[in-house]
Parts: C-alpha cells; sequence; structure tokens
C-alpha cells in the first residue's frame, strides 16, 4: 500500500513537472511569458508553507492542552523544519520571478516582506531549540513560542498591507489560462503528498531518537 | 490578594530592587548615550541631509537595540539570583508577568522620555506635532515592552541568552515598527506640514491593537512557561 502510494506520487510528480513545460502555455501579461511558468511551482510550495505553519502551531497546541507528550513536540518541531524548507523554495522561486519579471530579485514587496519574516521566526525557534537541553522544558517553551508567533504575527497581513501597498508587484487578480489551474493545483496535490511523506519520515526519526534517549536514561 | 494588588507588589519589588541597584537602568542609559553618540558623530562626518525621515527610523531603531540590552534581564534575573522558585510560590505567573512588564514599561518609557528629544536635536529635527509623537512613543513602547517581557520568559530558560532575545522578538515585533515609523513620521511633519492629528490617527490605532494583543497573548501563554522552569 505505502509503496504503492510513494509509486503513484512519483509518476504524479513527474507528469506535472513535465505538464508545466510542454501543456502549460506561456502566461501572458508578464515580461517575459515564457519565463512564468515557474509560477506552477512557486505558488504550491506557498500553500504548503502554509500548511505545514498551521501544522506545526496546532501540534504546539495539542503538546500544551493535551497530555504533553513528547511525540506531539517532535510533530511540531518536524512541521516547523519543513515549514523552513518550503519558505526556502517559495523564496527562491520567487526571487528568480521577480529577477527576470519585476528586474531585481528583491522588491519589499509585501508578500516578499512577510514570507521573509516568517524564515526568521522560524529560523529564531530553531535556535530556542537548540538552546535547551532538559526535553520536556524546551518542548513547552517552543510551543508557546510558536503560539506567540501564531497570535502576533497575523497582523502583518493587516498592517505591511497599509503601509506597502503602493510596493505591491504581486498581481491582484491573475488573468491566467485555465490551464494554470488545473497545473497548479495538480502539483500542489503531489506537493502536499511530499510533505506528508516526508513529515512521516522526520517523525519517525524522532521517535526512535526519543527511544534511544529513554533507554539509555533505563541502563 | 486579589489579582491586581498581587501583581502590583511584583511592580513594587521590580521598581525596589532595581533601584538598589540601577543595574537595568544605567547599562540602558549608558548603551542609548552611546549609540546617541555614533549617531551624532556618524551624521557629523558624512554631513548628508538628515531629514525627519532618517530620525523617525534612528528613534525606533535606537528603541528596539536599547530594548534588547535592558528589558531582556526581567526573568533572566530570577533564574541568576535563585529567586524564581520562591517567586513561584508567592505569585500567580500571569501577576509576575503583570508586574514585571510594567516595571519594562516604566524603564522603556523613560529612556523614550529622554533620548527622543536629545535626538531630534541632534539631528535639528522639528516637531510639528508633539502629542501625536507622545501617543505614537507611549503605545509603541508599551508594546516593545510586553513582547521583550513575553520573550524574555523563553529565553530565561535557554543557554545564551544574550543574542536570543533580539532575534526572538524582532521578527514579532515587524507590524509594530513598521506602525510606529510610519507615526513618527507624520507626527515630524513628513507629509503633514499643518502637524495635524489626523494623518497619524491609523497608526495610532494600529499601536494601540498591537499592545492589546501583545498583553492579552502573554497573560494566556505565561503560565505554560513560567510553571516549567
Amino acid at each position: 500500500m505505502a509503496t504503492a502510494a510513494k509509486l503513484f506520487l512519483g509518476i504524479w510528480m513527474a507528469l506535472v513537472t513535465a505538464a508545466a513545460f510542454l501543456y502549460l502555455p506561456a502566461a501572458q501579461g508578464f515580461m517575459s511569458p515564457e519565463m512564468a511558468r515557474i509560477l506552477a511551482f512557486h505558488l504550491p510550495n506557498a500553500m504548503v508553507v502554509i500548511i505545514a505553519a498551521v501544522a506545526s502551531g496546532y501540534y504546539a497546541f495539542r503538546y500544551l492542552a493535551k497530555g504533553r507528550s513528547l511525540l506531539d513536540d517532535a510533530r511540531s518541531k518536524v512541521a516547523a523544519s519543513l515549514a523552513t524548507l518550503f519558505c526556502v523554495l517559495t523564496t527562491v522561486t520567487g526571487m528568480v520571478f521577480a529577477q527576470v519579471q519585476w528586474g531585481a530579485a528583491w522588491n519589499w514587496d509585501p508578500k516578499q516582506t512577510c514570507i521573509f519574516i516568517l524564515l526568521l521566526i522560524y529560523a529564531a525557534y530553531f535556535v530556542l531549540r537548540s538552546g535547551i537541553e532538559d526535553p520536556e522544558k524546551r518542548a513547552a517553551v517552543a510551543a508557546v513560542y510558536v503560539l506567540f508567533a501564531a497570535v502576533m504575527t497575523p497582523m502583518l497581513g493587516y498592517v505591511v498591507p497599509k503601509y506597502m501597498a503602493p510596493l505591491s508587484l504581486h498581481p491582484k487578480q491573475a488573468s491566467l489560462s485555465p490551464e494554470y489551474h488545473s497545473v497548479v493545483w495538480s502539483f500542489t496535490a503531489g506537493l502536499i503528498g511530499l510533505y506528508a511523506w516526508l513529515h512521516n519520515i522526520a517523525f519517525r526519526q524522532e521517535r526512535l531518537r526519543l527511544a534511544l534517549l529513554t533507554a539509555e536514561a533505563e541502563d | 490578594m486579589s489579582w491586581v494588588r498581587e501583581a502590583f507588589a511584583v511592580f513594587e519589588k521590580e521598581v525596589r530592587s532595581e533601584w538598589r541597584t540601577r543595574v537595568a537602568l544605567s547599562s540602558v542609559a549608558l548603551f542609548a548615550v552611546g549609540a546617541l553618540t555614533l549617531i551624532g558623530l556618524a551624521l557629523y562626518i558624512g554631513q548628508g541631509p538628515t531629514g525627519p525621515q532618517t530620525a523617525a527610523a534612528l528613534i525606533w531603531v535606537l528603541l528596539f537595540f536599547t530594548a534588547a540590552t535592558g528589558l531582556g534581564r526581567a526573568y533572566v534575573i530570577e533564574e541568576e539570583r535563585g529567586t524564581a522558585l520562591a517567586l513561584r510560590l508567592t505569585a500567580r505567573g500571569t501577576t509576575v508577568w503583570a508586574g514585571k512588564f510594567a516595571a519594562n514599561a516604566l524603564l522603556l518609557l523613560l529612556l523614550a522620555l529622554m533620548a527622543t528629544p536629545a535626538l531630534l536635536s541632534l539631528l535639528k529635527v522639528k516637531t510639528a506635532n508633539p502629542a501625536l509623537l507622545a501617543c505614537v512613543l507611549m503605545l509603541g513602547c508599551v508594546g516593545i515592552a510586553a513582547v521583550f517581557t513575553m520573550t524574555s520568559a523563553l529565553v530565561a530558560q535557554a543557554t545564551a541568552k544574550g543574542g536570543l532575545l533580539a532575534a526572538l522578538s524582532f521578527p514579532m515585533l515587524v507590524p509594530l515598527l513598521v506602525a510606529a515609523v510610519h507615526g513618527t513620521n507624520a507626527a515630524l511633519g513628513v507629509g503633514n506640514a499643518a502637524g495635524a492629528f489626523a494623518p497619524g490617527l491609523g497608526d495610532v490605532q494600529v499601536l494601540a491593537s498591537y499592545a492589546v494583543i501583545a498583553i492579552t497573548a502573554s497573560l494566556m501563554l505565561i503560565d505554560f512557561v513560567w510553571n516549567e522552569g
């Protein structure tokens, strides 16, 4: 079953990637329509960042509210590390796009600003984790930081566009052809599958580490 | 003891123990003096044009980094002195947070009161609307103090406390800093030559709601860290 799912995911991602180059027409309305195909990879990555960030916050909440299981902390940490990974991918694909279409890799566009601040939060989160030895204390402190950030950062969504709207370069209403919708959503579906797979592997690794630590403590 | 009286007792204890040594106060003041000297010297050598926009940006850079040097001590000092356990036995987590937050806010407000006029006279920038400037500074300082008090409680549990505080706080303070710089610009007359209050009203609202959210979130979350240590 698992092997079949992995095989299916591999074929699916290969097909969608091929479709982004062969089936997808050039996006009209951009400076360089042919180069705008990177959208098909950029948008799904940004959506997976949101899923990973929500998952990380959810498991942090579950750790504090229900049972204080270190497994929940491990899930929260794994989701945060994957959020960082997809954050970097979104930023890099976005910068390539911005360099080609808007003339500069970095423009302090509101969405660029927001994703950069998200990266800073996750970087600080991992530094904070590495500074605490005791696993239970580390789990509680990290969970509180994730939840505090989850409350404080949505204000960015209001504040940044309010002050930086004149600088916005992201198209408000993208006039993309219907082929884009199908390719972007298909790639998103595949990427969510990939996220679940990565999450599973990294979580099992964390669980083994926890089991080893408790076994060592018992010896 | 009622919640308010307990919080006030913690606040009183903070102020009194700070007044005995004046470590935080003097380190913050010296840091601010150093930063102001550096700004004055750098702009004197550069002799570039320094308008109100530069002043508004420098005020908030100065306040953020001064806060990072001084406000982090709130919880760290209890762990260093070994008094955290005694405090944990006598007061609730939320009242300890509220007392420490009030002391931190007071310290930062004192600093803003001294550093802002000094910086503005150093750069020879006129204030178009002092009332708006006072509102923006006050609400901004309250928000910064709330976030730093909360992150100080997190950092107190970790090793390598120094640099971590600024790294944890900065991303969360971005909405506040953006609104505060915008409001300070309006108060210093950028695009507001008449010195009206209205151009900065939106910023004051953003700063006020930010402070309320930061205080509420901290009070809801602090027990999880406080009972851990």
